[in-house]
């Protein structure tokens, strides 16, 4: 089920009836129900994929239990392997099986020897790289001793399948989100307008934004080799505000609905195109991916603490493998491995840690210094998009080429460019509101807070309003298929 | 929550009735297809040829022109599909029907579904797509039906033109480029004069042929949609009316660039059926009469081109009784 679907604009109402009316006095009941909503959730793109999500919630609660019991530190580790091999073989089989085989021929062939394997039509089930970091991340917790080990299965159920994130994130921490299921949930008058608002602005920029930029970031990209060099700089462009404006959105949804139910799950995005360095950028961007990395892979390899060489090793590491848990391509791999030398001089000069307050804090503009930083940042970003859009590295890099063609230099052209220039003013206002609402939790998260009702009512309207006339066609979330 | 729940109502008020307001304004909308619909039942007894297919057909077909009574049933993005359903809702009351003209243009035969026109045939003719349930879209047709972003283009419309043109303007939606204070005449409205915008520039010829054939290529429907045909002519024949069929104008430069092989396709479809039914095919897609200023855009004539054709359709009535079925090229 979409978000931006009308079977979710039914959905959504039925079950906040049935979880504040029906169950509320009793909080089994209640986390029940949030189990069947978000199998139904689920099963609404695809009943069969809901077996593994079951199977991966009997393991890890399994193991949970084992652990606990345990104490002997092999067996221990025996436990927490096993986990870590049924939840990742999963992934690994369903993501990543035809990308190793594939490789594996090719790397064959290169030495001469042909093999013949057949690559299997595998769909990648919605959501799978997304729930089994999370209940990998209970695992590990509960390893660590971090975490107490949940003896109710409903409430450890509901964790991983807690629809409002299952499919897309945030991708949530045990220790944040379970001890959220054993407390009785009290309704929040403020919390739960909060979450409508972050519904609104989230669906905005699904709707509005990422909608109308993919329609052309899909078409420049997929004629890429017919047009301009500063055409393609505008299709890189627009792809930067689709995803932006798709997994941003959908986070402030998923939020949003989550406070709605009484829940507070982790912010995942906070103005990243603002940032002032890439370290910045990546304390902003997809936060929940970026620190579930940081604190199971990057610590765990010993972090900024060794030598230079560990550093640099450490930082690789946890940069290729985030750039390949977006999607078994070498496309992947290399935006990965680009951030990870974009962030290496900070991290060698320890100016990594030098922006972690917000731009420009109680002013309207940033200084120049500022702005260029931003500016170059940004730069940096859109060059990376470039390998995260493109087909395979081969299209990247011809893409690239004609971008540092004379092409460069004309006025950018193609079919729907008077339409484009009109999704560019969307942007242009776009970027407004956000500079605006940066200190916030989302943009406008303030907005109109002190004004007369009527008036905070036309802003919703408008945008409300804005979402219909303005809407693109519909595009599926882009975080569905990592 | 009561609170909550009291504000949430104050707050969706206004949109509620908005929403209903809309729903009512659009069920008592006319749309091209509801107004050539009732046309077609108060000419019932006159009709002695009906027009068929999509937005060629639509501004490209005056029966005017025709020295039979002729009357324009087609519609834009209309596919065979909605051809044969429209006529056989139709066939029984009009008693003099005698020659249906069924247009076959580059695509014609790789769709059934007219996207997101099927629902302006289910609100104008009551014609629906496949085994589609309409229950939804009978709720309300702002939200489920025309979807609430062409329900708020239409009013916007609605609202320039009565400001632009006052009452005596068509009130119901046409493509932009026909005259809003034509008349319908036998379901026919033209288009006027010429584009403005650059439709006879080579890169957008290329590209919308390109979106043609990128459907055409993953189309499963083509055996589907020659069945429904094969089938709809020889319900015709059975009623004693003759199938007569036909493709539009094209212009010349656009058609270079349209894809031999399924243009040649097409034609091995065309001539199973003349083989099988001994029926008629009038192929104008590449007739050197037609110049550019017969044309409003690349594949649409305008009312000066819809004249010239409609004669020339006419004249070859009287030609096809007697001597080749077929008119024109059947092979690129």
């Amino acid at each position: 089920m979409l978000f931006n679907s009308i079977d979710f604009a039914i959905f959504l109402p039925i079950v906040f009836i049935l979880y504040w009316f029906v169950v509320n006095r009793n909080l089994k009941l209640q986390n029940l129900l949030i189990v069947l909503a978000s199998y139904v959730f689920y099963a609404w793109w695809d009943w069969r994929f809901l077996s593994l999500i079951l199977f991966s919630t009997i393991v890890d609660y399994s193991v949970g239990l084992g652990l606990a019991k345990e104490d002997n530190k092999s067996k221990r580790k025996i436990l927490l392997w096993l986990s870590i091999l049924v939840n990742l073989g999963f992934l690994g089989f369903f993501k990543y099986y035809n990308f190793f085989l594939d490789n594996f021929i090719s790397a064959f062939s290169f030495f001469g020897n042909e093999i013949n394997a057949n690559s299997l039509n595998v769909i990648l089930p919605v959501g799978i790289s997304f729930y089994t970091f999370q209940t990998l991340s209970y695992t590990i917790d509960v390893y660590k001793r971090k975490l107490e080990p949940t003896r109710d299965i409903i409430a450890f159920a509901a964790f991983v399948g807690f629809f409002p994130q299952l499919v897309a994130g945030p991708i949530e921490r045990a220790t944040n989100l379970l001890p959220q299921f054993y407390k009785k949930r009290l309704f929040d008058y403020t919390k739960a307008v909060d979450g409508l608002r972050q519904i609104l602005w989230g669906l905005f920029k699904k709707i509005v934004i990422a909608d109308n930029c993919a329609e052309f970031a899909n078409q420049i990209f997929n004629s890429s080799a017919d047009l301009s060099g500063s055409t393609l700089v505008l299709g890189v462009l627009f792809f930067t505000f689709q995803i932006y404006g798709d997994f941003s959105g959908y986070s402030d949804i998923a939020i949003g609905i989550s406070r709605l139910f009484g829940f507070d799950l982790m912010r995942n995005f906070a103005f990243p195109y603002f940032s002032r360095d890439i370290a910045e950028f990546w304390r902003r961007w997809h936060i929940s991916l970026s620190t579930w990395f940081r604190d199971y892979l990057y610590i765990p390899l010993g972090g900024s603490r060794g030598g230079t060489g560990m550093k640099i090793r450490n930082t690789f590491i946890i940069f290729i493998v985030s750039g390949f848990w977006h999607g078994a391509n070498w496309t992947f791999i290399i935006w990965g491995a680009l951030n990870a030398i974009y962030f290496l001089p900070l991290l060698l000069t320890k100016n990594n840690r030098s922006n972690l307050d917000v731009v420009a804090a109680g002013k309207y503009l940033p200084s120049i210094k500022e702005l260029s930083h931003i500016v170059f940042t940004f730069s940096l970003t859109v060059f990376a998009w470039i390998f995260f859009r493109a087909d395979s590295v081969g299209h990247a890099i011809s893409i690239i080429s004609k971008i540092l063609s004379s092409s460069l230099f004309t006025f950018p052209n193609f079919e729907g460019m008077a339409r484009a220039m009109f999704t560019v003013l969307l942007v242009g206002g776009f970027i407004l509101v956000e500079w605006n609402g940066r200190e916030g939790e989302y943009a406008i998260a303030h907005w109109g807070l002190k004004w007369k009702r009527m008036y905070r009512y036309a802003i919703y309207y408008s945008i409300i309003l804005a979402i219909f006339w303005f809407g693109g066609k519909d595009q599926q979330f882009i975080y569905f298929q990592f | 929550m009561k609170l909550f729940l009291k504000k949430l109502i104050y707050f969706l008020v206004f949109p509620i009735v908005f929403v209903l307001v809309m729903d009512i304004w659009l069920r008592n909308q006319e749309s091209l297809y509801s107004v050539k619909y009732e046309g077609a039942l108060l000419n019932k007894d006159s009709i002695e040829i009906l027009i068929l297919g999509n937005s060629h057909a639509t501004y490209g077909v005056d029966p005017d022109a025709f020295e039979m009574y002729a009357y324009n049933l087609a519609n834009v993005s209309q596919s065979i599909y909605f051809d044969k359903r429209l006529t056989t809702s139709l066939i029984d009351s009009l008693p003099n029907l005698k020659y249906v003209f069924i247009s076959i243009d580059y695509h014609s035969l790789y769709f059934s579904s007219q996207g997101i026109r099927d629902i302006w045939s289910y609100y104008g003719n009551k014609i629906k797509y496949k085994n589609k349930n309409y229950v939804l879209e009978d709720i309300s047709p702002f939200c489920y039906g025309y979807s609430p972003k062409v329900s708020l283009s239409l009013l916007k419309k609605r609202v320039l033109n009565f400001l632009k043109y006052g009452k005596e303007c068509l009130s119901y939606n046409v493509e932009v480029g026909v005259n809003l204070n034509d008349t319908l005449k036998k379901g026919f409205i033209s288009f006027e004069e010429q584009c403005n915008s650059d439709f006879f520039n080579e890169e957008i010829y290329k590209s919308r042929i390109d979106v043609f054939n990128k459907k055409i290529y993953s189309s499963t429907e083509r055996g589907e949609v020659l069945k429904d045909l094969d089938h709809f002519i020889d319900n015709l024949i059975k009623n004693n009316v003759e199938p007569i069929l036909y493709t539009t104008p094209t212009f010349t430069n656009y058609n270079t660039y349209l894809d031999s092989s399924i243009l040649n396709q097409n034609y091995k479809d065309i001539l199973g059926l003349l083989n099988k039914y001994n029926i008629s095919y009038l192929n104008f897609m590449d007739h050197p009469i037609f110049e550019k200023d017969d044309y409003y855009n690349a594949d649409h004539l305008n009312k000066k081109g819809a004249l010239k054709f409609s004669k020339m359709l006419n004249d070859t009535i009287s030609k096809i009784q007697t001597n080749d079925k077929v008119y024109g090229n059947l092979m690129k």
